[in-house]
């Protein structure tokens, strides 16, 4: 398929994504909750003189748990339950039969499927550094904030290169479309999308930084609350690429060995 | 006794519509233009207890949402129906266990467990007594051929096998009335004929009323003395399924092989040309005349062969089915 | 009287019948029943990196010790780890409002809601919340020193039913609403969002939030009635309202459960 055919599947993701329209607002609003719980969360622990965070102050406590509910919104995948069930139900054929890249065809339909959900929630991202910088004399940085969004781009391409990888898996896992709810929530903490990790001690932020779940999350949100210098902002953006090339050699593997399984098992 | 009567039944879905692209997904986001489908149109008819009833018609005519509506999957739109006294969409417990249906797209056994599990389960839910259910089991099991797959795993059956399960499974509560939606689609010649030769026997054994749908007219023949042709929401036709093509009643198709090539002039004038293939061809040719008419070819024609045939039962439904098509316009 | 017992004892010997095939059907697929297994360990561990944090700050907050925010955070956990036995049921069934399986279902003398809940039990994926959720609980009963008595744990082991009860009632109503929509993950999105306010005791929450999750939307009621039960710190009030909210709450869910069979009884193809 020439590049103009992803655009289409692209567009078709958009359309696809309103044609579901409760659905649209609900998950915009899901969002909301963990933000709420979170904050007074936090409210309460540094009020009891107990917070042992790392260094975090309450003011940038605050401003992460906004910037990471956002941020892991952005991020967030869904594209998977469709895999699992065209893996399942055979409707892989369709896709095998045609001069079509399966993952190339998701990624499209996932990027439309999010377009418009990204561009509210960017809005969001922007007020809530505004408002940070306005109350919380927190600095308002433009640099940061374009390097916020360059890593966001790369987040979202290595937040679909890992799920695509796990939906693959339901080449050998018949059940697994039952844990994806599961197994996404997991993703979202250990990547930094409701608490920042290194508050677990210098152990957790080690693994945070070797692992690439933290780049889908904390690191974009790292950037542009100004926790990181700009030699590490630049060493996370290698970090975000390397792993990015691993999970696509990973899914390029498991999906020539899973079409194979699959044809010869007969779908 | 009738069993089952149905007066003016009515069925009405709504759906929406979207306009293409993405102009109309943004549109279709706050408003959304909803249609009405009349699947069921003031469809009546009654069948006697022991009767086996088949329901024709074609793609989307309204059979299944009918056989739905009797077996209280669906609530009519309007119109009214009583099944051995019960309304079916009341869905008492004392009627449930009175029927059973099964849909040749949809199962009930359990797919990775043998089907004696799934037919242990439905013991249970029908609460049928063990010495009853082995022998109903035993006999169902004979009937049908199946008793050494009774431990394989469902997934494991071939598509005939396992709708023979499906029906057993159906079966056993014994139930007065039993529904078959397109029990024998997508199997292979071997298994219709097994499937349709033990619903036949079954029906005249247990005088269990069959009400059947069927896209297979050698299914409805087999196991259905009377037929009910269903199109466009209604009835169109009810009586044996023999009588369809009585509407071509007056007309009858002579087949002809001559000793030369046959040509479109010379046949023309006994009726009219089906088909003409060198030296054979086939008329249709009315009743009234047909014995002067066959002296007639025989004087004029060299003719080495001459069959004279009924207008077959297919083409009556296709009438069926176009005229519906037709007056609904 | 009898024939209640007699319907009693019929839904329990299916119940039975469906806890043994299901068990079955896991036999056939150990893969799926590991993988199950250990994806809810990675779940289990995120929610006790809340105990982590509140153990941590070691401080009472707003009247609660750490080790009694323990037992609340272990009684959430061992609560929505017995709720993930029956889920197989939810998940399935905005699939089978779709593709129409449901049809056989309401054919069947059976209670329909009975049926769907409950037909697929899940024997792996609550057992390491189970286990987690009572040693945390026994860890902080005995750290806090609070009594033994067979009031304490009669009245602990009744609310946890009771609040099992309400995470029943209170994750169905997201997936009735499948059969007014295609797609409802949007709505499970925003269930499990408001569910996971019980990742911490609601101590921590402003007076107004706790209202919400006690009386109007009583989710607070699963993680915190059992700890503050013992703790002796209920009004007699709060005790009744504990064991009213589940059965208004299952009404409630009753009324809508009709109101979805009405319109896939009159709506589907």
């Amino acid at each position: 398929m020439k590049p103009a055919g992803y655009g289409y599947v692209f567009a078709m993701g958009m359309q696809k994504a309103m044609a579901y329209r409760a659905d649209f607002f609900l998950s915009l609003a899901s969002c909301i909750f963990p933000i709420i719980m979170q904050v007074y969360l936090w409210t309460a622990l540094y009020a009891a003189g107990a917070a042992d965070t790392n260094g975090y102050t309450y003011e940038q406590m605050i401003l992460y748990t906004l910037l990471a509910g956002i941020t892991s919104r952005i991020v967030a995948t869904g594209f998977e339950n469709d895999v699992a069930r065209d893996i399942k139900d055979g409707g892989l054929n369709k896709y095998l039969i045609k001069p079509v890249h399966y993952g190339g065809y998701c990624f499209a339909e996932f990027a439309g499927s999010k377009a418009a959900a990204v561009v509210f929630l960017l809005l969001v991202a922007v007020a809530v550094l505004g408002g940070a910088s306005a109350w919380l004399g927190m600095p308002f940085d433009l640099l940061r904030l374009g390097l916020y969004g360059a890593s966001l781009v790369l987040a979202v391409v290595l937040n679909f290169s890992i799920l695509f990888s796990i939906a693959l898996l339901g080449f050998w896992l018949t059940e697994i479309s039952q844990l994806f709810g599961t197994i996404s929530i997991v993703i979202m903490v250990i990547s930094g999308g409701v608490f920042p990790l290194d508050i677990f001690g210098p152990a957790a932020a080690a693994a945070a930084s070797i692992l690439p779940f933290g780049y889908t999350t904390q690191f974009c949100v790292n950037i542009v609350n100004g926790q990181l210098t700009m030699n590490q902002i630049g060493l996370g953006f290698l970090a975000q690429l390397g792993w990015i090339a691993v999970f696509t050699a990973l899914h390029t593997l498991l999906w020539r060995q899973g079409a194979r399984h699959y044809t010869a098992v007969g779908g | 006794m009738e069993i089952i009567t149905v007066r003016d039944l009515t069925k009405t879905f709504t759906y929406s519509v979207k306009q293409k692209g993405l102009k109309g997904s943004i549109h279709n986001l706050f408003v959304r233009k909803t249609l009405e489908k009349t699947a069921v149109d003031g469809v009546s008819f009654s069948v006697e207890k022991g009767e086996a009833v088949g329901l024709l018609g074609p793609n989307g005519a309204g059979k299944t949402t009918t056989l739905k509506m009797l077996s209280g999957i669906l609530y009519p739109t309007s119109g009214s129906a009583t099944v051995a006294g019960f309304v079916p969409w009341e869905r008492r417990r004392e009627y449930q266990r009175r029927f059973a249906i099964v849909m040749g797209q949809k199962t009930q056994l359990w797919p990775d467990l043998p089907a004696l599990d799934t037919f242990e389960l439905n013991r249970r839910i029908y609460q049928i007594d063990p010495d009853a259910f082995r022998r109903t089991l035993d006999e169902l099991t004979e009937l049908l051929d199946v008793r050494s797959l009774l431990q394989v795993q469902v997934r494991r059956l071939s598509l005939g096998e396992r709708m023979k399960m499906e029906l057993i499974a159906a079966l056993l509560h014994r139930p007065e009335i039993l529904y078959l939606d397109e029990p024998t689609i997508g199997l292979d010649i071997l298994s219709q004929r097994s499937i349709r030769d033990f619903l036949h026997y079954y029906n005249q054994q247990t005088k269990t009323t069959i009400l059947l749908t069927s896209h297979y007219t050698a299914d409805i023949e087999a196991i259905c003395p009377r037929s009910i042709i269903i199109n466009h929401g209604s009835v169109v036709f009810d009586g044996p399924l023999a009588e369809v093509s009585e509407v071509f009643g007056h007309k009858k198709l002579v087949s002809i092989k001559a000793q030369r090539d046959l040509n479109a002039g010379e046949l023309g004038e006994f009726g009219t040309v089906r088909q003409l293939q060198q030296n054979t061809a086939l008329l249709e040719v009315e009743r009234a005349g047909l014995e002067l008419c066959l002296q007639q070819m025989f004087r004029v024609l060299p003719v080495v062969d001459l069959d004279v045939k009924d207008i077959p039962i297919e083409e009556g439904i296709a009438y069926f089915y176009q005229k519906a098509g037709v007056n609904a316009q | 009287m009898a024939h209640v017992w007699k319907r009693f004892q019929y839904y329990l010997g299916l119940l039975g019948t469906f806890a043994k095939y299901s068990l079955m059907e896991q036999m056939e697929y150990r893969i799926n029943f590991v993988a199950g297994i250990a994806v809810e360990c990675g779940y289990m561990l995120i929610k006790l990196m809340y105990a982590v944090l509140i153990l941590n700050a070691g401080t009472e907050i707003n009247g609660l010790t750490a080790n009694e925010m323990l037992m609340c955070i272990g009684t959430y956990i061992m609560v929505t780890g017995i709720y993930m036995g029956i889920y197989p049921n939810y998940w399935a069934l905005p699939l089978s409002v779709r593709d129409g399986s449901l049809d056989m279902l309401l054919t069947k003398p059976v209670n329909t809601q009975f049926l769907v809940t409950l037909r697929k039990l899940d024997f792996g994926m609550p057992i390491p919340d189970v286990l987690c959720g009572i040693v945390l609980i026994v860890y902080g009963w005995q750290q806090e020193g609070l009594p033994v008595t067979f009031a304490n744990v009669a009245g602990f082991v009744v609310f946890c039913m009771t609040g099992w009860f309400l995470t029943y009632c209170l994750f169905l109503i997201p997936e009735l609403l499948s059969f007014w929509f295609v797609s409802n993950n949007g709505s499970q999105a925003l269930s499990s969002a408001v569910f996971d306010f019980n990742n911490t005791p609601m101590n921590l929450y402003p007076k107004w939030l706790q209202r919400i999750g006690i009386f109007l939307l009583p989710v607070f009621l699963i993680t915190n009635l059992p700890t503050l039960f013992v703790m002796g710190a209920l009004s007699p009030a709060m005790i009744a309202w504990g064991l009213i909210a589940p059965v208004l709450v299952f009404l409630l869910q009753r009324i809508l459960w009709r109101r979805a069979m009405r319109r896939y009884t009159s709506a589907s193809g």
